[in-house]
């Protein structure tokens, strides 16, 4: 679902960073001001989680792949501002570090995956949660939150990719920058997404919900959570890492995200604003999360390592550093 | 008759000069760089109470690492250790990782200004190599400093069979570093403190502390000198105790030796 460099015009890149920006400067604003600080420390837990997601690509039957995003999780225990916080350094991270997303696209990426998809499945799971009372109602809410939502990015991201045939072309009638027009890019999309990547959201939804209610709740809601709880979510966060190398199992592009050499074999012709357009030069360090000449896995696991640690360190780097509040009286 | 006119010493206009910006800011940046020093030397203590490894075997495990990343050609190396240490860091505080990227990131700015002209005449390879080996090395050196005691880091030295003499000048070093930084914070105090009208006298002040600093560092010296006759200190350090190998212990050694395996694997199959 990341969208690569240049198949957005560099209008509907800029367009979607002036919709993507007011969105996130909001959700910063109102992290500072009203998000706990034991809340605020496992932004970055939450994010690389979502990053290491990313990276388990699932092989869909038209020979594309895809993955689950993990935003409403976030978004369900931390905020829909957490949410799209979280993801948006991970989307950062992806594209300059792994060139996973375009640096112009970050923000169209950012409106997708870190404003669209946390956002509205945290709006299906407040309204399922609080029309259901029970306890189940909580995880009927999260079922429904992260399948619309991963949806609802979904469409956004087909939308986008369609609208750029329609109006961007050359004087021969070529497409500039993605050449599917709606019709294709829409069931294309959903089709993967309504099914199995939507499932996989939910999934994964579900299960790590019930791994923190089970194992580390009072890494939630706690001031002082204890050391076990901090143990169990490093464990499953390495185990996770080491076994992303379960991804390379599926292989081809996800839909959407083929290089300029596959796209010409695609549709014939390569659209000139993938030839010529900006940052076409730019080489990430760890393209596709490989390094260098090492073995897939093995560059694969690093990249994992390299990406959460960073994502963390920025976390950490830049998040306030809130004082506890005193009562006095 | 009691009379309610002013004195004569009231009522007349405050004639203090207005203190300037440039005095203000020897005092301000002089007090909080003693400040700092003192902060981060008692943030040093506490890592008595968190250091869990024996620094003696960081020292060495720190030291390995260098020399391997320095000789190593094989960029994927570099790359295996950057990651190692990018986890290390993502484990420490939000204050030490703040600490540690104060110092890299001027480090890592002069480098590449000086490295620039390889970069501009088609070494990028190589300027990439060189960068990542200083960032990593630095890094080794830094989180060492960061999480380890620094009179643990100076003992520890003696594995290395480094004289008595340089053991013990950095020893006391740092001791008396210790001393007249609280000596000198506490006068900056005193000074701010006292201070009510604004003069522009102030940088006579600054000097008049260091002056101060001066015979208390003969003072400081003449009672070291005494309390080493009292306890017979013929400048000689005693032989440290043996390594305890606990089970973290442990793991750090196996990391070595993995770094160690992973550095011949990866300069034969290169």
């Amino acid at each position: 679902m990341h969208i690569p460099e240049n198949y957005l015009s560099p209008a509907t890149c800029a367009v979607m960073g002036a919709a993507a920006l007011p969105v996130i400067a909001y959700s910063a604003n109102k992290i500072k001001k009203q998000i706990p600080k034991q809340k605020l420390s496992l932004l970055g837990i939450f994010s690389a989680f979502s990053f290491v997601i990313m990276m388990f690509n699932i092989p869909l039957p038209a020979g594309t792949t895809g993955h689950a995003v993990g935003g409403t999780l976030i978004a369900i225990l931390l905020g829909p501002e957490c949410a799209c916080i979280s993801m948006s350094v991970a989307l950062l991270v992806q594209a300059l570090l792994f060139g996973d997303g375009g640096i112009l696209a970050f923000g169209a990426n950012c409106f997708n995956l870190a404003i669209v998809l946390p956002y509205v499945g945290y709006a299906v799971y407040s309204i399922v949660s609080k029309l259901l009372k029970s306890s189940k109602g909580k995880y009927v809410g999260a079922f429904l939150g992260s399948y619309v939502g991963i949806n609802a990015a979904a469409l956004c991201t087909a939308i986008e990719l369609g609208l750029q045939p329609l109006l961007f072309k050359t004087a021969e009638g070529q497409a500039m920058y993605c050449p599917y027009p709606l019709q294709v890019c829409i069931p294309s999309m959903m089709a993967g997404h309504l099914t199995i990547l939507g499932g996989a959201e939910v999934v994964f939804t579900i299960a790590m919900m019930r791994f923190f209610e089970k194992s580390s709740a009072d890494l939630l809601h706690s001031e002082s959570p204890s050391k076990k709880s901090s143990i169990a979510v490093g464990v499953l966060l390495g185990i996770i890492t080491c076994a992303v190398p379960v991804g390379l199992i599926a292989s081809g592009d996800a839909w959407g995200e083929w290089s300029v050499s596959d796209i010409k074999e695609r549709i014939g012709y390569t659209p000139i604003g993938m030839k010529d357009g900006f940052l076409t030069s730019f080489k990430a360090l760890c393209p596709d999360y490989s390094i260098g000449n090492m073995p897939d896995w093995i560059g694969y696991i690093l990249s994992g390592i390299i990406g959460i640690s960073l994502i963390i360190i920025i976390f950490k780097l830049f998040i306030p550093n809130k004082k506890t509040k005193v009562d006095y009286d | 008759m009691i009379n309610n006119d002013l004195p004569d010493w009231l009522k007349s206009d405050n004639k203090s000069p207005c203190i300037t910006k440039k005095h203000r800011d020897i005092k301000i940046s002089a007090a909080k760089a003693f400040l700092e020093l003192m902060t981060k030397i008692n943030n040093n203590t506490y890592t008595y109470k968190t250091n869990k490894i024996d620094t003696r075997i960081r020292l060495l495990g720190v030291l390995a690492m260098i020399v391997l990343t320095a000789l190593s050609k094989n960029f994927m190396f570099v790359v295996l250790m950057a990651a190692c240490i990018l986890v290390r860091i993502a484990m420490l505080s939000q204050e030490n990782i703040r600490s540690l990227f104060k110092t890299i990131v001027p480090v890592f700015l002069f480098s590449v200004f000086v490295l620039l002209p390889a970069c501009l005449s088609n070494h990028t390879q190589t300027t990439v190599l060189v960068l990542s080996k200083l960032l990593v090395c630095n890094s080794l050196v830094i989180i060492l400093s960061l999480t380890a005691p620094y009179n643990e880091i100076i003992s520890g030295l003696k594995i290395f069979a480094l004289p008595d003499m340089l053991i013990f000048t950095l020893d006391l070093t740092l001791k008396h570093i210790v001393l007249l930084g609280k000596i000198c914070s506490e006068m900056l105090s005193a000074l701010k403190v006292r201070t009510i009208s604004e003069s522009k006298e102030i940088a006579k002040s600054v000097w008049a502390i260091i002056g101060m600093l001066f015979f208390k560092t003969k003072q400081a010296s003449i009672d070291t000198e005494r309390a080493m006759e009292c306890r017979c200190f013929n400048g000689k350090y005693s032989a440290k105790q043996k390594i305890h190998f606990s089970v973290l212990e442990l793991i750090y050694v196996a990391f070595v030796i993995f770094c160690v395996v992973a550095f011949v694997y990866l300069e034969i199959t290169q």
